[in-house]
């Protein structure tokens, strides 16, 4: 049996940052974050590992973000296609000091832009640092699957560095 | 030629063919500060991604949530038993109640076997068939006590008459 405190608090950022991922509002991925911990305190005696504990609470909030975004009414599927039209924001100087933040705040906001799916992969893969398999339990699909998703979303990635390229002339 | 490797990791990145290990590598490569000039264009990528992950709540929302836990926990845990001091006539209280009990039991069965003993039984007929006494037991009484007062009085004067 795993211990509330030692084991499960110390996963609450990842809880969180997974939902705030996925609704991109502070407020909401808290919301979510405490009701995923509150659902592994209700639980907690029958959880044997922290791993367990881990993919358990990545897969509540992940849940229960996905909740949040249908009842708001963004259609998982469909929603965040908008990088296709996606540029950067051109009216500023980039060559200057603020030209690395406005880099950063590109890929951010492409990253945001993924269709939930891809967002959620790079989430747990590319910042999380998620096995394959571990990814695949969480979101309960194949291991080929998360490849496939992970594989689109890097290619959609890789533009903003080609674009980025516009920065440096 | 000495980025080679780096070039590599990149390449295979954007195919999803590196493993967890060459993703965090290429994440701290990208952490120094002079990154060289054929990668600076990755630099935002994979900083971001880094910096992504030290997102964290507010600190306020332990105290939030141990606030939340506690109310839970409040409800399902059953009412602690409130002990306090009895007076001796509050703890004898249950006590005069099984003693009033036994003796309204005890009272109801004297009482009833009272009322069953009481029931006389048929008058017996002691005398024989078709002989009746001719005088009242009252005559018999008045004349018994008649007969006794003067035998007494006789012998009170013969009493007082001896010399």
């Amino acid at each position: 049996m795993i211990d509330f405190t030692k084991d499960v608090m110390p996963l609450k950022d990842k809880f969180y940052r997974l939902a705030l991922r996925l609704l991109q509002n502070n407020a909401e991925a808290q919301d979510i974050t405490q009701e995923t911990l509150i659902r592994l305190w209700i639980r907690v005696s029958q959880i044997d590992a922290a791993e367990d504990a881990e993919a358990l609470g990545l897969t509540i909030s992940h849940n229960l973000a996905l909740d949040a975004l249908k009842r708001a009414g963004r259609n998982y599927e469909q929603i965040g296609n908008q990088h296709e039209n996606f540029a950067p924001d051109h009216s500023q100087t980039p060559i200057d000091a603020l030209a690395a933040t406005d880099r950063r705040n590109f890929v951010r906001q492409l990253i945001d832009s993924l269709p939930p799916k891809q967002r959620t992969i790079v989430q747990l893969r590319d910042i999380e640092g998620k096995s394959y398999r571990d990814i695949a339990r969480v979101l309960q699909m194949s291991e080929e699957q998360v490849k496939v998703t992970l594989f689109r979303a890097r290619q959609a990635l890789k533009k903003s560095c080609s674009n980025n390229e516009d920065y440096e002339i | 030629m000495k980025y080679r490797y780096i070039e590599d990791l990149i390449n295979r990145y954007f195919e999803g063919a590196t493993t967890t290990h060459e993703e965090r590598l290429l994440k701290d490569f990208f952490q120094q500060e002079e990154v060289p000039a054929q990668f600076a264009k990755y630099t935002a990528l994979f900083c971001e991604l880094q910096e992504q992950s030290t997102i964290s709540l507010p600190a306020d929302f332990d105290e939030r949530l141990r606030r939340h836990i506690a109310a839970l926990e409040a409800a399902r845990t059953p009412k602690t038993l409130k002990t306090r001091l009895l007076s001796l006539h509050q703890g004898l209280r249950p006590l005069y109640k099984a003693v009033a009990s036994v003796a309204l039991i005890i009272t109801v069965g004297v009482a009833s076997s009272e009322y069953w003993s009481r029931r006389v039984p048929e008058p017996i007929e002691y005398s024989q068939p078709g002989v009746h006494d001719t005088q009242s037991g009252s005559e018999v009484a008045r004349e018994t006590t008649g007969e006794a007062v003067d035998t007494l009085t006789i012998n009170n004067e013969n009493y007082q008459n001896q010399p």
